[in-house]
């Protein structure tokens, strides 16, 4: 149940950060291009954690999900501070 | 671990300040998507914040699961919903 | 969507919340307007409006976008787009609108959330044709 919501989580995240991404290239609005990385990070967090935890047990992967997930976020909360007007 | 605390809180607290971006940007367009953004991250807030008192961030509680899927459903009816409205 | 029918103040409003960015957005257009189909560049643009050169330019690649305006061949002056007879009266009748209820109009564009979260809400129609 746990992997299937990790794997959830990455999709969601995927989804809005494509979409961000397609109306970033339409827009050219700032914020656009923030967020959409900001999610492809949170995806890649979910990912991480997913393989961290069922793929690769014996690796321990938390500090890369903690720095990723934290950049990500940085990342989103600039942009909304700068670019949203 | 003191810096898997601090990057816990990190998260934590950004989540917060996106969250209440978003709910800014609901009160000013009425636009849902943005509400369940600000629910999402709000949560996301909330269980980072969990996992450092709760101090084994591998093994959370069911509940934690349940509403991270909530919130993912959430977005997704919200995505869907605004696309239903645009087809009309 | 009757073609032969008059554009309302609603169908204006509507032009102006979802087209219009800005107060200048709205005088650049109107400007390339009523200047068809003669061609203007970024620099008359700004000249005319008292905007700095980058936001006039910044102003005609929004109108572009939009497909409001089309550039001119081989330059960078653009006219505004005059193939549609039913936008042809919606802009006419925004303009007279403008005209008539200034302290309104411009009110309405400033409470407009701003074009970035706008566009970010946008981003998230999987198609993009409206009525």
């Amino acid at each position: 149940m746990a992997a299937a919501v990790y794997i959830l989580g990455m999709c969601v995240a995927l989804l809005c950060g494509a979409l961000l991404a397609r109306g970033y290239r339409q827009s050219r609005h700032r914020l656009l291009l923030w967020s959409a990385i900001c999610f492809v990070g949170l995806g890649i967090t979910n990912a991480l954690v997913f393989v961290d935890l069922f793929m690769l047990p014996s690796v321990d992967l938390h500090l890369l999900r903690r720095i990723v997930a934290g950049i990500s976020m940085l990342i989103l909360v600039y942009g909304l501070i700068w670019d949203s007007e | 671990m003191l810096i898997d605390g601090f990057a816990l809180g990190f998260v934590a607290t950004t989540s917060l300040v996106a969250a209440m971006f978003f709910l800014r940007f609901w009160v000013r367009t009425r636009d849902f998507l943005f509400m369940a953004f600000a629910i999402a991250f709000a949560f996301q807030a909330v269980a980072s914040a969990y996992m450092v008192v709760v101090g084994n961030p591998n093994r959370v509680r069911s509940w934690i699961y349940a509403v991270y899927l909530a919130t993912y459903l959430l977005l997704l009816f919200a995505i869907l919903r605004k696309n239903r409205r645009a087809r009309r | 969507m009757f073609p032969d029918a008059q554009p309302t103040s609603s169908d204006v409003d509507r032009f102006i919340l979802e087209e219009i960015d800005s107060v200048p957005h709205l005088e650049g257009l109107l400007l390339l307007w009523r200047s068809a189909p003669k061609h203007c560049t970024a620099e008359e643009i700004s000249k005319q409006l008292y905007v700095p050169l980058n936001q006039a330019s910044s102003i005609l690649d929004d109108l572009l976008r939009r497909g409001l305006v089309s550039r001119g061949s081989g330059g960078q002056a653009v006219v505004y787009d005059s193939g549609s007879d039913t936008r042809n009266r919606l802009i006419e009748a925004v303009d007279r609108t403008y005209r008539r209820e200034l302290i309104r109009i411009s009110g309405m564009i400033h409470s407009k959330p701003s074009a970035g979260v706008r566009a970010f809400a946008d981003a998230f129609r999987f198609r993009k044709d409206r009525d």
